[in-house]
C-alpha cells in the first residue's frame, strides 16, 4: 500500500515537474531568447505614451451672462498605425481607410514598404467613431490606438490670443499666445517622465504638494466670445474691403482693465497649425507689434495741456496751415491754414499745427513726462507672452521736430495694447490700468484664484478725463464724416488717425503706405468699453475715417445693444 | 510513537516565499498610485491585516493542532464552506466585482468564501478517500460518490462564476483521487469528463469562450481581450535576463491589468529578471519537493492524503497562474499564492501550512 502511495506521488511529482519546466522553458524563450522583441514593443509603447496620456488645462471664454464657452480643450480619438510586416493587400487596405478618414496615401505606402518595422504611425487625430469603424474592419496588420490632443473648438477665433500647444523639442507645451504664458497653469507635467523613474516622480509629488507652488487648473477669460466673434467678423471684412495688409483691434473695458475682444486679421487655425506657412501669423501684433498711431495721439497731447491748465477747449491759435521747426517743415494734412481756430477745431479738423501748438503750451519736458505717465514706451504688464516696449526714443534727442512729430503720432512707435490703455485714461478718470485677458483660474484643487485689476497710477485728474471726452464726444457728434453717425440717445467719444509708414528710405516715410487707427468709447461719460482698430496699408483709401469709422460705429451699437447699456441722453 | 521535529527546512521556504511576495507586492501596487489613486500603503497594510496576521495566528494553531482532529471536524467544516460559500449569493451580503460574485462583505471586511472552501474540500477529500481504503477503486463506492461530491462543488463555483478555482480544486480532487488508489482508467474517464465540463463552460459562457480565444490566438485584438496577455509578455519579456531592478516595473503603471493580482508575476518578472523567475520557481519546484517528503515519510493515508493535497493545491494553482500569465494556459484569474494581493488566500494558504508543518511533526 505505501509502495504504490509512493509510487503514485512520484508520478505526480514528475508531471509537476514537468509542468515547472515547460514554464521555465517558455521564460527562457520570452526573456531571454526573445528579449529583443518584447523590449522593442515596450518601446513602441511607451513612446507612444505621450499622446496616450496627454493632459491639459482648459481655457475658457466667458459671455455677459457668465456662461463659459471652451476656447481649448482636450480630445480623445484614435491614432492609427500599421504594422508593415502584416500587411498583405496594400491597395485594398487603402481603399477601406479612405472612405473612413482622409488618408495620407504617400505615407500609407510608404510606411507599408517598412517591412522591417513593426509599428509605423499614418495617421493623427482621428475621431472616436472613425476610429471604431477602423477597429470593425479587422484588417490585418491594421490598429488604431487611442490618444488624445489639443482640441480649439473655435477654430480661428482669437488664435492669435490663445496661440497653441505644439513640440518644443520632443516637449509638448505652450508655444504662443495663452497656452505659452499660462504653461505653468495649464500643462500637466511630463508623462514620459515619469514612466522612466517611478520613485523619484513619487518623491517630486511630495515635494510639490509640501512646496504648494504648482496651481495647476483651468483658465477661464475676459474674452467674450459674442464680442469676439463680432469684432473678428469686422476685421475680416474691413481687410478684405481694403485689401490691407493687415486688421486689428481690441475692446477693452477702461474701468477695469478687461480685454472683451482682441483679434488680428489674417490670423490661423490652432488646429491645424502645422499647416501654416507664415509663421508670424502666431504672433500677436497687439502685444509684439509697434505702429506710429497718428492722429488718435493728439487727445493725449491735449488731455496733457488741459492737466496741467495749460489750455481750455476754447484756447485759440493761429492756424497758418504749416510749421517750421529744426528746418522741417510739419503741413496739415491738407496743408491748408484755417487761421483762427479754437482747441475743439484741432481735433475736429484733427490739425497737426494745433498739436504741436498744444505741445508747445506744455512745454517739452512736461509733454515728455505725460507721454512716460501714459505708459507708452513702457510694458503694460498684459498676461500674454512675449510683450514688447514702444520705441519713444526720439523724445531723448531734445529736438524740437522730434516733439512735435509726436504730438500727432509720429516718429514715435507704440503697441496697440500700450496706446489702448494710455487712451483708457481718457476714458476712466484718468487712471492707467494694466489689461489682463485672464479673468480667473479655476485650480484643479482648491480656490478660485480671481484676477483683481491693478490700478497702475493716476496720470490725469478725473476733470480732466470728462472734458476731454466732452471734445471726443463733440467730434463724433459734429466733425466725424459731418457727423452722420452720430448716436441720438449714446455718446460717444472718438478719433481717427491716419499715420504714414515710415518707408524704406532712412527717415523718409512712404507716399502710399499709411496706417489707419481708430479709438473711442460709450456712453462717453461713464464708458463701458474703448474699442481701438488699426488697418495697416490698407488700398484705395486714404483716410481712417473713411475706412474705419463703419466698423467702429458697428462695433460700438453692437457691444451697447449686447450688454444692454441704458441710452445716456 | 515516534516524536520527530518540525521539518525546518520546509518551514523557511515557506517563509522564504511569505518574505519574497510581500516584497513583491509592494513594488507591484506602487502601480496603482498612479491609477485609482489607490494608496499603495493601504494594500500592503490589508494584506498584512488581513492576511499575514491572521494567516500567522491560524499557521500556529493549526500546527499545534494534531492533524488527527482534523479528520472529526472535515464533514462539519466542509458543510461549513458549503453553506459560506452560498452566501455570496445573498444580496446583502455578496459582493461582485469584475461580474463575478466571489465576495462576502460584513460591513467593510470582504473575503473570498472559496478560499476557504478550497481546504475544506481537500480536508474532507483526505478524511473520505482515506476511510474508503479499497473502495476507492470500487465504480459504485468510489468513483461514483466522489464524482457526485466534486459535482456540487463544482457546480457551486460554476455559478459564481469562478472557473479558475474550479479547475484548481477539479484538477487537486482528481489527483487525490489517483494518490488514494484510483484506477488509471478510472482516472482517464476524470479527465476526459473535466475536458468534456470545460468544452460546454466554454459554450455557454462567453466570458470562458473570449480567454480560450485568447489563448489559442494572442495576436487577437491587442486593444481588447488579448491586452492583458499581450501586456504581460511585454512585461516578462522587456525584463530580460536580469530585470529592471527592483521598483522599476514600468508596465504596472497603466499598462498591466491587475498588476497586484493574476498579473503580479508579470510585475516581478519584469522587474527580476529570468534569474528571478528562476529564484522564484526554484522556490515553488523546493516546495513541492520538500512538501512531498513530509507526505511520503508520513504513516497513514489521512496524513498523506490530506498533505498531498494542501501541496498539489498550492502548486497547481500558483503554476496556473504564472501559466496563463505567459500564455501556456488560458487566463483563469487566480492569485498567485504567497504573492498576489488577497488576505483571505493568504490567510487559508498559511493555515495549511501549518497542519503541514503538525504533520512532519507527528506523522
Amino acid at each position: 500500500m505505501k509502495d504504490n502511495f509512493v509510487f503514485r506521488i512520484r508520478i505526480i511529482y514528475i508531471l509537476l515537474f514537468i509542468f515547472g519546466s515547460v514554464i521555465l522553458t517558455r521564460l527562457f524563450f520570452v526573456q531571454v531568447v526573445r528579449h529583443d522583441y518584447y523590449k522593442e514593443l515596450a518601446n513602441q509603447q511607451y513612446f507612444a505614451s505621450p499622446a496616450q496620456y496627454f493632459d491639459r488645462g482648459s481655457i475658457f471664454f466667458k459671455d455677459k451672462n457668465g456662461q463659459l464657452i471652451s476656447a481649448a480643450a482636450i480630445k480623445e480619438g484614435f491614432l492609427l498605425a500599421i504594422n508593415p510586416k502584416l500587411i498583405e493587400n496594400p491597395e485594398e487596405i487603402c481603399d477601406k481607410l479612405s472612405q473612413i478618414i482622409d488618408l495620407d496615401k504617400d505615407l500609407f505606402f510608404k510606411s507599408v514598404d517598412k517591412k522591417d518595422d513593426i509599428y509605423e504611425e499614418i495617421a493623427h487625430k482621428i475621431s472616436r467613431e472613425n476610429g471604431e469603424e477602423i477597429k470593425k474592419l479587422g484588417l490585418k496588420g491594421v490598429n488604431v490606438y487611442s490618444e488624445r490632443w489639443r482640441f480649439y473648438p473655435g477654430a480661428n477665433l482669437a488664435s492669435r490670443v490663445l496661440g497653441f500647444v505644439g513640440y518644443n523639442g520632443d516637449k509638448l507645451e505652450g508655444r504662443y499666445g495663452l497656452e505659452k504664458f499660462y504653461e505653468s497653469v495649464l500643462g500637466r507635467g511630463d508623462e514620459g517622465e515619469f514612466i522612466a523613474n517611478s520613485f523619484a516622480e513619487i518623491i517630486m509629488d511630495i515635494k510639490k504638494v509640501i512646496s504648494g507652488t504648482s496651481l495647476k487648473g483651468d483658465i477661464v477669460l475676459t474674452i467674450d466670445p459674442e464680442a469676439q466673434n463680432f469684432l473678428e467678423n469686422s476685421l475680416q471684412a474691413t481687410l478684405e474691403k481694403y485689401e490691407a495688409e493687415m486688421a486689428g483691434g481690441l475692446v477693452i473695458d477702461p474701468r477695469t482693465g478687461k480685454i472683451l475682444a482682441m483679434a488680428v486679421k489674417p490670423d490661423f487655425n490652432p488646429n491645424y497649425y502645422g499647416e501654416e506657412k507664415d509663421l508670424s501669423l502666431f504672433l500677436n501684433p497687439i502685444t509684439q507689434n509697434v505702429f506710429e498711431m497718428g492722429s488718435i495721439m493728439k487727445p493725449l497731447t491735449l488731455a496733457a495741456a488741459l492737466d496741467q491748465n495749460k489750455i481750455i477747449p476754447e484756447t485759440t491759435y493761429d492756424d497758418k496751415g504749416y510749421v517750421v521747426l529744426n528746418n522741417k517743415r510739419i503741413e496739415n494734412y491738407d496743408a491748408k491754414a484755417r487761421g483762427v481756430v479754437n482747441m475743439q477745431e484741432v481735433l475736429n479738423q484733427s490739425l497737426n499745427t494745433g498739436a504741436v501748438f498744444v505741445m508747445q503750451k506744455l512745454g517739452k519736458e512736461k509733454f515728455k513726462e505725460y507721454i512716460i505717465n501714459y505708459g507708452l514706451g513702457e510694458k503694460t504688464g498684459i498676461d500674454l507672452p512675449d510683450e514688447i516696449t514702444g520705441l519713444i526714443s526720439n523724445l531723448d534727442s531734445g529736438r524740437d521736430i522730434e516733439f512735435a512729430t509726436a504730438s500727432f503720432g509720429q516718429g514715435i512707435a507704440v503697441t496697440p495694447i500700450e496706446m489702448a490703455a494710455a487712451l483708457s485714461t481718457l476714458a476712466n478718470g484718468g487712471i492707467l490700468m494694466t489689461p489682463y485677458v485672464v479673468e480667473k483660474i479655476k485650480p484643479e484643487e482648491g480656490i478660485e484664484k480671481i484676477t483683481e485689476k491693478n490700478e497702475r497710477r493716476q496720470v490725469l485728474k478725473k476733470e480732466t478725463s470728462e472734458e476731454i471726452s466732452r471734445m471726443l464726444v463733440r467730434v463724433v457728434d459734429e466733425a466725424l464724416l459731418g457727423g452722420i453717425y452720430k448716436m441720438e440717445h449714446y455718446t460717444v467719444a472718438a478719433k481717427t488717425g491716419t499715420a504714414q509708414i515710415s518707408g524704406a528710405r532712412e527717415g523718409g516715410y512712404s507716399e502710399s503706405e499709411y496706417t489707419h487707427t481708430f479709438f473711442g468709447y460709450a456712453p462717453a461719460f461713464d464708458a463701458r468699453f474703448l474699442t481701438f482698430l488699426f488697418l495697416s496699408k490698407p488700398q484705395g483709401v486714404r483716410y481712417a475715417s473713411h475706412s474705419l469709422t463703419e466698423p467702429f460705429m458697428n462695433i460700438t451699437k453692437f457691444l451697447l445693444n449686447y450688454y444692454q447699456v441704458p441710452p445716456d441722453r | 510513537m515516534r516524536n520527530k521535529n518540525y521539518d525546518k527546512v520546509f518551514l523557511i521556504t515557506v517563509c522564504l516565499m511569505i518574505l519574497a511576495g510581500l516584497f513583491i507586492l509592494v513594488s507591484a501596487s506602487m502601480g496603482l498610485l498612479s491609477r485609482e489613486g489607490a494608496s499603495f500603503s493601504s494594500i500592503v497594510i490589508k494584506q498584512m491585516a488581513l492576511g499575514l496576521g491572521p494567516g500567522i495566528v491560524l499557521f500556529l494553531i493549526a500546527s499545534r493542532i494534531h492533524y488527527k482532529k482534523w479528520k472529526r471536524f472535515a464533514l462539519p467544516l466542509f458543510i461549513f464552506s458549503f453553506l459560506l460559500m452560498l452566501l455570496v449569493f445573498e444580496p446583502h451580503l455578496g459582493f461582485s466585482h469584475g461580474g463575478a460574485k466571489r465576495w462576502i462583505s460584513f460591513g467593510s471586511f470582504t473575503f473570498q468564501p472559496s478560499e476557504i472552501l478550497k481546504f475544506a474540500f481537500i480536508i474532507y477529500l483526505a478524511s473520505w478517500l482515506s476511510s474508503r481504503k479499497d473502495d476507492v477503486k470500487s465504480f459504485k463506492f468510489g468513483f461514483l460518490p466522489f464524482l457526485i461530491i466534486t459535482g456540487f462543488v463544482g457546480a457551486l463555483l460554476v455559478l459564481e462564476p469562478d472557473i479558475g478555482t474550479l479547475g484548481v480544486i477539479a484538477i487537486t480532487a482528481a489527483l487525490m483521487f489517483f494518490v488514494a488508489g484510483g484506477r488509471f482508467s478510472q482516472v482517464a474517464l476524470l479527465i476526459f469528463l473535466g475536458v468534456a465540463v470545460l468544452y460546454v463552460l466554454i459554450l455557454i459562457k462567453p466570458h470562458a469562450m473570449s480567454r480560450v480565444t485568447v489563448f489559442l490566438n494572442p495576436s487577437v485584438d491587442p486593444q481588447g481581450i488579448g491586452y492583458q496577455l499581450r501586456q504581460s509578455l511585454i512585461g516578462i519579456g522587456s525584463g530580460g535576463i536580469f530585470g529592471r531592478g527592483f521598483g522599476m516595473s514600468i508596465q504596472k503603471f497603466n499598462y498591466l491589468p491587475e498588476p497586484i493580482g493574476d498579473s503580479i508575476f508579470a510585475v516581478f518578472a519584469e522587474e527580476f529578471g529570468f534569474i528571478g523567475s528562476l529564484f522564484l520557481l526554484g522556490l515553488f519546484l523546493f516546495f513541492l519537493y520538500r512538501g512531498f517528503r513530509i507526505v511520503m515519510r508520513s504513516p497513514d493515508s489521512f496524513a498523506r492524503l490530506l498533505g498531498s493535497g494542501i501541496v498539489m493545491l498550492i502548486i497547481i494553482q500558483s503554476f496556473i497562474n504564472i501559466g496563463s500569465i505567459i500564455g501556456i494556459v488560458p487566463l483563469t484569474g487566480l492569485p498567485l499564492i504567497f504573492i498576489s494581493q488577497g488576505g483571505s488566500a493568504l490567510a487559508m494558504a498559511l493555515a495549511s501550512m501549518g497542519i503541514l508543518l503538525n504533520i512532519s511533526k507527528n506523522g
